[in-house]
């Protein structure tokens, strides 16, 4: 069991391709093997169509987090990795303050990565839950821009929701 | 509770702008979509952005137990519903009304432990309309046995089904038809379901995943005899049956003809005496079999159930991996000189270890399940497991 994942690197290594994706905000560049980043569905459609260069460029997203991407990638693109290794990696890597988050779901929706696009909106999702309104606003900076009068109306409208909420 | 207008400028990761609430549309709708619909609602007095942002929700998932019953005094009867089932109902039906009906469902869950047939049929119809891919069903309903629509039952859509029958709600008269249909999940099926499982097995051509959970096969009248279970999908690659266990639980003898080409990963859990047609489980990658006979075993019904078990470990020789429980090994055991074998070893185990651990701990803990099972063939067990010899 233990030298199946040799055998394998082995196997691949001779024809083993790699892709360069560089984060246009920083310039930052990582090399990531080319079945890593196909992950990707918007990478994978410029591999597909030529369109792709030696250097992949990525607008809009940060070294620090196409890194995160990347281990993601990583991650589950080892076929050895149990279920239960990938969710504990997964905790992991969601495992970071709101405004990381925001931008991990905006890269991981940009560069189309299901999975990591549903690991990351359920972290979102599951600090909103629970919470009173005020917290999430404080938590997440939302301005609320109700009058008064307004927020109770749209309550009042909703009141079949609002029971008991405070 | 008045809103305050100004906020806290002292936060530590204080961001100056409203990132939330500038993500597009499609994210937030993601974003609302992987909470309970009831929490995902009430995010429309949050802003003017978040008014109406619910409305195009993908997936919706409503939960009774959000709506718990405040005073259990004056519970009511079974055919009668409560004020928190009727503002559950209420919750559901105006969320129903008011979602944007352009938009397909892409999942869908109802738990429901207030009775309410009518409201379960028109959210089973909802989600069949909307063509759901993923459903869970989980209700209640005392009064009649829920006819579940045919929008439901012959979708082209639906790829994941859960159902659980712990409240014999699901009618079995008409077997489900759903050809798009991977993973199917049924719970808690039990007085006679075989028939119903097979012909719905049959009528998914797709099927990938097959997990019977707490499983009855018996039916009420004819207590040790159940009808055979048939297992015919060319698509199957992982089928878990799990039996009912637990104290007072029968054991009785499960006839189940498998014909499932493509199947790797096999898991057989449970109180049950197992009877595989010949040529059932030929060439599996990953099994695990926990078999705990509970309840009084006479002395027959135990030497045949012996004899089924050493005929399913038979056809299992071809396996890859095969994990057996303690409790399996133990009844093994109790047949022959093997448990004396896989006693000494574990002793053995135990002290080279140095500590104290529950037979199944060490077994983890070592990996040596696939040891105990050579253990097993030197006792001379029908089975052979290839490559794993031990000498002790």
């Amino acid at each position: 069991m233990a030298s199946a994942p040799e055998n394998e690197k082995n196997a691949s290594a001779p024809e083993k391709k790699t892709l360069t994706l560089k984060s246009m905000i920083n310039n930052e560049e990582f090399v990531v093997d080319e079945h890593v980043a196909l992950q990707s569905v918007t990478i994978k459609n410029m591999v597909d169509s030529d369109c792709a260069g030696d250097v992949i460029p990525v607008p809009t997203i940060s070294g620090e987090i196409l890194a995160l991407v990347i281990e993601y990638c990583k991650n589950h693109a080892n076929p050895s990795a149990s279920e239960d290794d990938l969710k504990k990696a997964d905790a992991g890597i969601v495992a970071k303050d709101i405004y990381t988050l925001i931008d991990l779901v905006l890269a991981a929706n940009f560069l189309d990565i299901k999975g990591l696009l549903e690991v990351t909106s359920q972290k979102i999702a599951d600090s909103i839950k629970d919470l009173p309104h005020q917290d999430v606003r404080e938590i997440f900076g939302v301005e609320n821009d109700y009058t008064p009068e307004e927020e109770a109306a749209v309550r009042a409208e909703h009141d079949w929701a609002f029971e008991g909420f405070p | 509770m008045k809103p305050k207008r100004s906020r806290k400028k002292n936060e530590p990761i204080s961001c100056e702008e409203d990132r939330i609430s500038s993500l597009p549309d499609p994210i937030l709708h993601h974003i609302l979509s992987s909470i309970d619909t009831y929490t995902a609602v009430r995010t429309c007095a949050l802003s003017k952005r978040w008014r109406h942002l619910w409305t195009s929700l993908h997936s919706l998932h409503f939960d009774s137990s959000q709506f718990p019953a405040q005073d259990y005094s004056a519970a009511p009867t079974f055919h009668s519903i409560s004020s928190e089932g009727l503002r559950f109902s209420s919750f559901v039906n105006h969320v129903l009304s008011l979602r944007d009906e352009a938009l397909n469902l892409s999942s869908f869950s109802l738990i429901s432990t207030y009775d309410d047939p009518g409201l379960a049929e028109r959210c089973i119809c909802y989600a069949g309309c909307y063509n759901v891919k993923q459903l869970l069903l989980y209700i209640r309903s005392h009064a009649s046995n829920i006819v579940l629509p045919r929008c439901f039952t012959n979708s082209e859509s639906l790829e994941v089904l859960t159902l659980d029958n712990s409240y014999y709600s699901i009618s079995m008269d008409q077997p489900f038809c759903l050809p798009a249909l991977k993973t199917l999940r049924l719970e808690h099926f039990d007085d006679d379901p075989a028939n119903f499982i097979t012909r719905t097995v049959a009528n998914c051509p797709n099927l990938e995943t097959l997990v019977l959970d707490n499983l009855d096969l018996c039916s009420e009248d004819t207590e040790s005899q159940c009808s055979k279970l048939n297992i015919t999908g060319a698509q199957i690659r992982k089928l878990e049956l799990c039996y009912c266990r637990g104290h007072n639980w029968k054991c009785y003898e499960s006839e189940v003809e498998v014909s499932a080409l493509r199947l790797t990963s096999f898991k057989l859990v449970g109180s049950v005496s197992p009877v595989f047609s010949m040529g059932s489980l030929p060439c599996l990658e990953d099994v695990y079999v926990d078999l705990c006979p509970e309840g009084f075993l006479a002395d027959e019904v135990k030497q045949r159930m012996l004899l089924n078990v050493m005929n399913l470990l038979g056809q299992l020789r071809e396996a890859t991996s095969v994990t057996l429980s303690w409790e399996t090994l133990e009844f093994l055991g109790l047949g022959g000189s093997s448990f004396m074998v896989v006693q000494k070893f574990l002793l053995w185990a135990a002290v080279w270890l140095g500590g104290l651990f529950s037979a199944n701990q060490l077994l983890d803990a070592l990996g040596l399940r696939q040891v105990l099972l050579a253990c097993l063939h030197r006792a001379d067990c029908w089975c052979y497991f290839q490559g794993h010899h031990m000498v002790f």
